[in-house]
């Protein structure tokens, strides 16, 4: 993983560290559960202050992309379009499981119910 | 009490490179010429008190050249430490000068075959002793108030009020009372040996107390 | 998180100069500099710290004791070093450690030992021997030996190249690696500070400026410069410090105050010694 500052840039020095981390974070460099440098390692070795690296953690964690766990340091959380997606399959799951029940109970055959699926998504052009 | 004793040797490491092989030999050089050729011990064993005044000075000069004193501070010496244990500093350096000097003169004068008188050679060890202890005295609050570079021209008043003072009450006394009074009043303290010592262990308990007292008092309003 | 020093209301008087009421903490974990043209009364405010100068009124507070009681828990915990050592200029290496070690229950002859060797430090040579720069590593060495919780340096790097002044920032950035520990770092050469401070005191004419964070302190002032035409009488009172000359002028400005300015102007971040310089020729206090 590679952080590097720019005193001269005119941007914000924790602003450039969320830049680079989120950035690793998306292209998949940094994985879900990778431990980040500590907040003073982090500090000592880009030589700036730990108040700022301080800053870029606390506003990542904000954000969703880290967590700070007591005692042992920043870990990264899977990234928050994963999360909606499984969010997504949950309620896909229990939304069919009751479509399902339903269609037992009034006697409707899978292929009608596969049938409405394909209209309603022509209606509402979800496709 | 422990502090007081990493103190004292605190002092003694700060004047540790000055006391040199060569400067004891000179030493011990010049005390063997006056031993030989007075044919008794009383100059050498004064002038050893000399030099051990210079010696209890030295923690004044070097450790001001290099402004020890803030360093005392960082180590959590206080500054009543930093006094007592100047006094006992000097204490200990008077006593050791006064018995190197008694030995060394008996030394010399036995090899020289020569007349060592073990009691007067101790009574004028312990008289120099007290002389130069009550001098130090003096001394030690003007080198606490002044630090030693300024201090340094004033510390050899207590010489020179010392001469200034015998000769005064000498002539005083030589105008005022007749010799046999004098005499009597001498006697007196001759034929009281345990009062005459006790009083003067007293007067110089009573001067070194009013010394330390007023060296810590100037000491302790000086900044660093 | 707590103050690993508080100092509150502090008025030292010397004869020609004074220290007026000042006041800053510094919480545990961080660097703070402090900051100051010389003779601003930085060395005073440190002396009056150390309990090495007397002062008139006032509060020092170091790891929650007062810093008139407690006084060996608090030096112990202390490491001090000066822009000069005040070791005896005869005095090797060995004999520092013998005069200083038996003061300092926590002293690690070891740790001692092998700081020296890792600043190259020849063990034979007298304080007087060293150069400038190894003077203030032998201070740094001990003051690392005897488990300090708060380093404090006043001056330590006037005198240095900027390889010795980086191998000490990097020192200190280490130092604070542990949350338990902190700095205070005198100094005029702010550059040492620009990077590796978290906090900064800013301190002129006996006076407190600015204490608070370096970020916060560094963002709300930018530089600002243009043409003598380009700005009106009214809007140079917001310039501080503004120096005019033929081809245009330059100045300081409060971020909050940009509004008021023309939008022509240029307009750059600044740095820790500009807003000294421009802060001492307008001599103006933060308000």
């Amino acid at each position: 993983m590679k952080i590097i500052v720019s005193n001269r840039s005119g941007i914000p020095i924790y602003e450039q560290i969320k830049a680079q981390i989120k950035e690793a974070i998306f292209s998949g460099e940094l994985c879900e559960d990778d431990l980040l440098p500590s907040i003073r390692q982090l500090a000592k070795d880009l030589k700036i202050s730990v108040i700022t690296t301080t800053r870029a953690y606390s506003d990542l964690e904000e954000e969703g992309f880290i967590v700070s766990v007591q005692g042992k340091g920043c870990y990264v959380l899977p990234q928050n379009k994963e999360m909606a997606r499984e969010n997504a399959l949950r309620k896909i799951e229990l939304g069919l499981t009751d479509a399902i029940t339903a269609a037992r109970a009034g006697g409707i055959v899978k292929e009608e119910v596969a049938e409405m699926l394909n209209l309603l998504y022509k209606e509402d052009n979800y496709e | 009490m422990n502090k007081m004793l990493s103190f004292v040797r605190l002092d003694y490491i700060t004047v540790k490179p000055y006391l040199t092989l060569k400067n004891l030999l000179i030493f011990l050089v010049v005390a063997l010429i006056m031993i030989t050729s007075s044919g008794s011990s009383v100059s050498a064993i004064a002038m050893l008190m000399v030099y051990a005044t210079l010696y209890v000075s030295y923690p004044f000069a070097v450790g001001e050249k290099n402004g020890i004193d803030a360093l005392y501070v960082t180590l959590s010496i206080k500054r009543s430490t930093v006094v007592l244990g100047r006094y006992l500093f000097a204490l200990t350096v008077d006593v050791f000068a006064g018995l190197l000097a008694y030995a060394f003169s008996f030394v010399v004068l036995t090899v020289m075959q020569k007349d060592f008188n073990v009691l007067e050679s101790g009574v004028v060890m312990l008289v120099m002793l007290l002389l130069y202890i009550i001098i130090q005295a003096v001394q030690l609050p003007i080198y606490f108030k002044l630090g030693y570079a300024k201090a340094k021209l004033l510390a050899y008043m207590p010489f020179v009020g010392l001469f200034v003072i015998t000769l005064a009450v000498t002539n005083l006394l030589k105008d005022s009372f007749s010799l046999p009074q004098i005499m009597s009043f001498f006697g007196w303290f001759a034929a009281n040996p345990l009062v005459a010592v006790l009083l003067g262990l007293l007067i110089l308990v009573g001067i070194i107390v009013i010394s330390y007292r007023t060296s810590l008092r100037f000491y302790n309003k000086r900044d660093f | 998180m707590s103050n690993i020093l508080e100092v509150q209301g502090l008025n030292k008087n010397y004869e020609s100069f004074s220290v007026k009421d000042v006041s800053f903490e510094i919480p545990t974990g961080y660097i703070m500099g402090f900051i100051g043209p010389n003779g601003a009364g930085k060395t005073t405010t440190i002396k009056s710290i150390l309990n090495m100068v007397s002062y008139q009124s006032g509060e020092v507070k170091l790891f929650g004791l007062d810093s008139k009681d407690n006084v060996s828990q608090i030096y112990e915990q202390i490491g001090v070093v000066m822009d000069t050592p005040f070791y005896a200029d005869d005095w090797t290496s060995a004999d520092v450690e013998a005069a200083v070690s038996p003061f300092y229950t926590h002293w690690d002859s070891g740790k001692f030992a092998g700081l020296l060797s890792q600043f190259s430090i020849d063990k034979k040579k007298k304080v007087k021997e060293l150069s400038r720069g190894m003077k203030v590593k032998l201070m740094i060495a001990v003051a690392l030996s005897h488990d300090a919780r708060l380093l404090i340096l006043d001056e330590p790097t006037s005198g240095l190249d900027p390889v010795a002044r980086d191998e000490l920032c990097e020192m200190l950035g280490d130092f604070v690696t542990d949350e338990n520990r902190s700095v205070l770092f005198s100094t005029h050469i702010t550059a040492d500070l620009e990077k590796i401070a978290d906090y900064i005191t800013f301190i002129l004419d006996g006076r407190i400026v600015f204490t608070g964070s370096k970020d916060s302190f560094l963002e709300s002032y930018v530089l600002v410069k243009g043409g003598l035409e380009e700005i009106s009488a009214q809007q140079k009172k917001l310039v501080i410090g503004l120096r005019e000359h033929v081809t245009g002028f330059e100045g300081m400005a409060e971020t909050g105050n940009l509004g008021r300015l023309p939008k022509s102007l240029l307009v750059e971040p600044i740095t820790l010694d500009e807003i000294i310089i421009y802060m001492n020729k307008g001599d103006k206090l933060y308000e």
